[in-house]
């Protein structure tokens, strides 16, 4: 029929062109439907595994969301099996020292863990008699333990249970190998100490209501604020000095170091500005525009 | 000839001359100088433009436009007439240019610059431009005025070959105009790419004038034979020097805009300051936008009446960008009143004189051009 | 025959545009030309309708300049504000040249789209025309002017003869095909053939595109430049250190150096955000973000990356933190301690702040009082 309008040679001339644009379509069509799918899986996420329980107790993936949780207590431990070393504590001792020790005073207790070097004074040498703050004796290393040393990098490790803290205490002592003499007294004392009631465990709540809490019990200061009309010189430098009403308010009404005087309350507002509600601008006021600023803030601030 | 205009061009010329000089007793010579060097520059672009449009058809070839020639042939006679003016414009040196006073001389800008702007220089380079164009107005416009008495096609040849020439006199010389005129209005200010931006609107004033022109010595019946066909490819050459305009104007605007350095922008920020901002809206509705969607359809690159309001128009907006770019040095807000004024009367009804008194000698299309018929056969 | 056109042949473009009026005045039916370059002015000779090509370029250009300008002030103005070179968001003059290409492309694609598509009807191969014997003369140097007529309402023969006087040099009779009907078994046959092969050769030409040519590393382009990390040394400087430090008693702009030394000293800090819900839950977010992957995800120093850690982290819920004043813990964020590096680059001073809040919470979490279970 249609070979009336076109003759055999016209029609295979359209219908190869026809093949061709079509088969070049049918190309794009299988890149469009094969490879770009394909590259798109490729970037997808693994298949989820399931998700091991974080912390080995709720279950709940969200660790800071787990239940509320009543404490407890830690009933009191017979003294004699903790004073004297067994093996049982020397392991517990070992591997409570490889978790918690080892990055400050090393694995052999040389004090050259990794973290050694960011700290003033360095970790202590466990194998070297000198300079023990609170002596190498059993006792003394309880309470270092318990305690921590002020004013250096060792912290209070007193969130670790009694038993724990003592199995820790043979095992550094077992560590050096110079003498080390206990005295008697201070041994009557610790095997008080542990004797004693028995330790609170805290009890726990999820984050969230933690929060809801400290919000609820958060109550929050008015924002200082000075009339717009005031023209006395406080009022004036108050207006140039406070940039953020409530910021400030919040931070003098907790403080109260900067009554003390001009310099305090420079010290007080100044290295934390402007996030505290003062402008920066503070720095330059002159000796008598402090004096007009603070005596402002003095009468706007009552003590409670 | 119709002595009645003739004597009313006059008239207006003398009354706008009056006012010049009263206004320059009454305001002070800056403001003198700065409209003596605005209406200069005005007309010396028109002269230029068309100028380039004789020495374009030459170099491409082009036998459309070949019975339109007489007309920018005659219109680039300005170019000539402009000699005395720029030499004249001289004395303005003092007056509006910041780098002819010694005390500037400290700023090290102005220093590093004065290799090329110092009096000396300056007035040998003025002196340089309009002897060169005069030789180019010698070659292309004598020749072919000669060559309708003695219709020799070597002409032809020897305009084909000097025309590529006069390109690259050309291109150097709108970019002197442009550096020297107006761009060291405000010495510290840098922009490379100003010259191309003057050049693009006085092509584009070439073609307005031209297109004017054409229209209106053919509403008076005196080029029968031009058809539609040619009256078109104008509009279509205006169309596409009103974008080109627009375009180089832009990319200056935007590449100071986003490098931001303060030798650039300070020339925007004075000129955006005011009424001058407003004025750079008018300008890009009047020189850009307007004529654009105005020239868009077909019938309106045909239709002469349109089309002659419609190039008057982009003339009109030529003379406003170079008033925003020359009048804004004189300080203290827009300046435009009666000395303005006096001086359009001047300069349009001096140059309109002048010009009519040129179109009444010698034929009004190239009768000598062997190819002239071709031309006239000239159909899209 | 019931419906079809006559075509007269001439030979040259001034005969054909001649011979329109004459057979315009006396044919009736639509006259339609055929040449081999367009003629202009021959649509209005014919009477043809007025291409819409211009007025869909002009509106679809326009459509693109406001769609576009319209985008840009939406993405980068409103959506997502993002401050390139110290400029405004909304800069109408970075918009220009986008908006100018995007009009150029809406413009253009109009025409060629809207002239192959909608006015040639371009899947369409089937124009009678194609199919007159004249027709490769047409495409080469013949001037061809057709009268379309359909029922039997023209006078084939009187037509003929107007052509002849208006001096075509042939006059040739096409008929208007009949509709089109199925498309025969052959022609699928032949269609599906085309694209198996086409399938073939394309895969060959992949699979010797990639035997030929190796597989060469992705464009890296700015990846690979000269650079130097953050923290490294470098000879450029007399010092051997890569970095610069400030000049010395340079402070940021509104912004006062922090002059506080010691842990000690920063007690005297006090938190000036209050504990609203927004301030702790942005605590939040910043604490899990930066300080849980080493103080752990309830701050008790049991982070997720003890094994490649090389420090014990602070246990955050211990009595001794517990104990510290708020101006402390903000120190150390601010400066660091020990192994801890100082946060004063990474995290805002309103962000440090709701990040004591949060290690506050913390606390409270983790040593609940008893009437705080219920």
């Amino acid at each position: 029929m249609i070979e009336k309008y076109v003759d055999a040679e016209e029609l295979k001339r359209l219908l190869s062109t026809l093949g061709i644009i079509l088969g070049g379509v049918l190309i794009a069509g299988l890149f469009a439907g094969i490879v770009i799918p394909g590259l798109r899986n490729a970037n997808k996420p693994e298949t989820q595994t399931p998700v091991a329980p974080v912390g080995g107790e709720t279950g709940w993936l969200d660790p800071a969301e787990a239940p509320p949780q009543k404490g407890g207590i830690i009933q009191p431990v017979d003294p004699k099996m903790l004073i004297e070393a067994t093996p049982a504590l020397a392991s517990r001792g070992k591997a409570l020292f490889d978790a918690n020790c080892t990055p400050c005073h090393g694995a052999a207790g040389h004090g050259d863990g990794p973290a050694a070097a960011t700290m003033n004074p360095r970790p202590r040498s466990f194998v070297s008699p000198d300079g023990w703050v609170n002596g190498y004796g059993l006792p003394g290393i309880y309470k270092t333990l318990s305690e921590g040393i002020k004013g250096t990098s060792m912290a209070s490790f007193d969130y670790l249970p009694k038993k724990d803290r003592m199995a820790l205490g043979h095992y550094v002592q077992s560590l050096g190998t110079f003498p080390k003499q206990e005295s008697t007294q201070a041994i009557a004392d610790l095997s008080k100490e542990l004797a004693s009631a028995g330790e609170k465990i805290p009890n726990r709540i999820p984050v969230s209501m933690a929060m809801a809490i400290l919000e609820k019990e958060f109550s929050l200061n008015p924002p200082l604020a000075v009339d717009r009309d005031d023209q006395s010189p406080g009022a004036q430098v108050f207006r140039r000095v406070v940039v953020d009403p409530s910021r400030a308010a919040q931070v003098l009404r907790q403080s109260r170091l900067w009554r003390a005087s001009i310099r305090d309350l420079a010290a007080a507002i100044l290295p934390d500005a402007p996030g505290n509600g003062f402008s920066v601008n503070a720095a330059t006021l002159s000796p008598s525009e402090w004096q007009a600023l603070y005596s402002e803030l003095l009468s706007r601030i009552k003590t409670k | 000839m119709n002595k009645q205009t003739d004597k009313r061009l006059a008239a207006t010329a003398a009354l706008g001359l009056i006012g010049i000089i009263a206004a320059g007793l009454v305001f002070g010579w800056s403001r003198f100088w700065a409209n003596w060097i605005l209406w200069f520059l005005f007309l010396l672009t028109i002269g230029l433009g068309s100028l380039f449009i004789v020495a374009l058809e030459h170099v491409v070839g082009a036998r459309w436009s070949i019975p339109l020639r007489r007309v920018p042939e005659r219109l680039s006679s300005l170019a000539v007439l402009m000699g005395p003016a720029a030499l004249l414009a001289l004395f303005s040196l003092h007056f509006l240019y910041p780098w002819t006073k010694p005390e500037n001389l400290q700023n090290p800008v102005m220093a590093g610059k004065a290799v090329w702007l110092n009096e000396r220089f300056f007035i040998w380079r003025v002196i340089g431009c309009v002897v060169l164009w005069a030789i180019a107005y010698w070659v292309f416009v004598s020749g072919s005025v000669r060559q309708d008495r003695d219709h020799n096609p070597s002409f032809n040849l020897r305009a084909r070959r000097l025309a590529p020439l006069f390109m690259v006199v050309f291109g150097i010389t709108i970019t002197i105009v442009a550096f020297d005129w107006i761009s060291s209005l405000e010495p510290e200010w840098y922009s490379d790419i100003f010259g191309v931006y003057i050049f693009a609107g006085t092509f584009l004033a070439g073609l307005a004038a031209t297109t004017l022109t054409v229209l209106y010595l053919k509403s008076k019946g005196r080029l029968p034979e031009i058809k539609p066909d040619h009256i078109y490819n104008l509009g279509g050459f205006l169309f596409a020097f009103t974008v080109f305009w627009s375009y180089i104007g832009f990319a200056q605007y935007l590449l100071m805009w986003y490098a931001n350095l303060p030798e650039e922008v300070l020339w925007y920020k004075e000129r955006l300051q005011g009424a001058w901002g407003p004025l750079l809206l008018v300008l890009a509705i009047f020189h850009f936008l307007v004529p654009f969607f105005l020239l868009i359809p077909r019938e309106a690159k045909s239709n002469p009446k349109f089309l002659f309001w419609t190039a008057a128009f982009i003339l009109f907006s030529h003379w406003l960008d170079l008033y925003w770019m020359i009048f804004p040095v004189l300080g203290h807000g827009m300046h435009l009143g009666w000395p303005e004024l006096s001086f359009g009367f001047f300069s349009i009804g001096g140059v309109l004189l002048w010009i009519r008194h040129s179109m009444s000698r010698g034929a009004d299309m190239p009768v000598g051009d062997p190819f002239l018929r071709e031309g006239l056969g000239f159909r899209l | 025959m019931n419906s079809g056109s006559v075509l007269g042949i001439f030979d040259s473009a001034e005969l054909l545009v001649n011979a329109i009026p004459r057979v315009k005045a006396k044919a009736q039916g639509r006259l339609e030309a055929y040449t081999p370059y367009p003629i202009e002015g021959i649509d209005k000779l014919l009477g043809l309708r007025k291409s819409p090509i211009g007025g869909m370029v002009l509106i679809m250009g326009v459509i693109g300049a406001i769609s576009t300008i319209l985008f840009e002030l939406w993405t980068s103005g409103i959506d997502y504000p993002l401050t390139t070179a110290g400029k405004p968001h909304l800069s109408w003059e970075a918009f220009i040249p986008i908006m100018f290409e995007v009009t150029v492309l809406f413009a253009t694609f109009t025409a060629g789209l809207g002239m192959l598509l909608l006015l040639n009807r371009l899947p369409m191969f089937r124009d009678p025309m194609l199919s007159a014997k004249s027709m490769p003369l047409i495409t080469r140097d013949k001037f061809a002017l057709a009268v379309e007529f359909s029922g039997s309402d023209l006078d084939v023969d009187s037509i003929t003869k107007l052509f002849q006087q208006a001096g075509a040099g042939q006059v040739e009779v096409i008929a208007k095909p009949a509709p089109v009907g199925a498309v025969s078994p052959n022609f699928f046959a032949g269609l599906f053939a085309t694209i198996a092969v086409s399938c073939v050769i394309a895969g060959l030409l992949m699979y010797w595109a990639i035997k030929l040519f190796p597989v060469s590393p992705p464009i890296s382009h700015m990846l690979v430049q000269p650079r130097l990390n953050s923290q490294r040394a470098d000879g450029f400087f007399k010092n051997g250190f890569g970095m610069r430090l400030p000049v010395a008693g340079t402070v940021r702009r509104g912004a006062v150096s922090y002059s506080i030394t010691s842990q000690e000293n920063a007690a005297g800090l006090v938190n000036p955000y209050p504990r609203t819900n927004e301030i702790l839950n942005q605590g939040r977010r910043t604490y899990n973000t930066y300080c849980s992957v080493c103080h752990g995800i309830l701050g008790d120093g049991h982070p997720m990356l003890t094994a490649a850690y090389g420090a014990k982290p602070a246990n955050l819920v211990s009595q001794q933190m517990i104990d510290l004043r708020d101006g402390e813990v903000y120190h150390v964020i601010r400066m660091g301690r020990n192994a801890m590096p100082s946060y004063t680059a990474d995290l805002a001073e309103n962000e440090r702040w709701a990040t004591v809040h949060y290690i506050r919470t913390l606390q409270r979490a983790m040593n609940a009082r008893d009437d705080d279970i219920k």
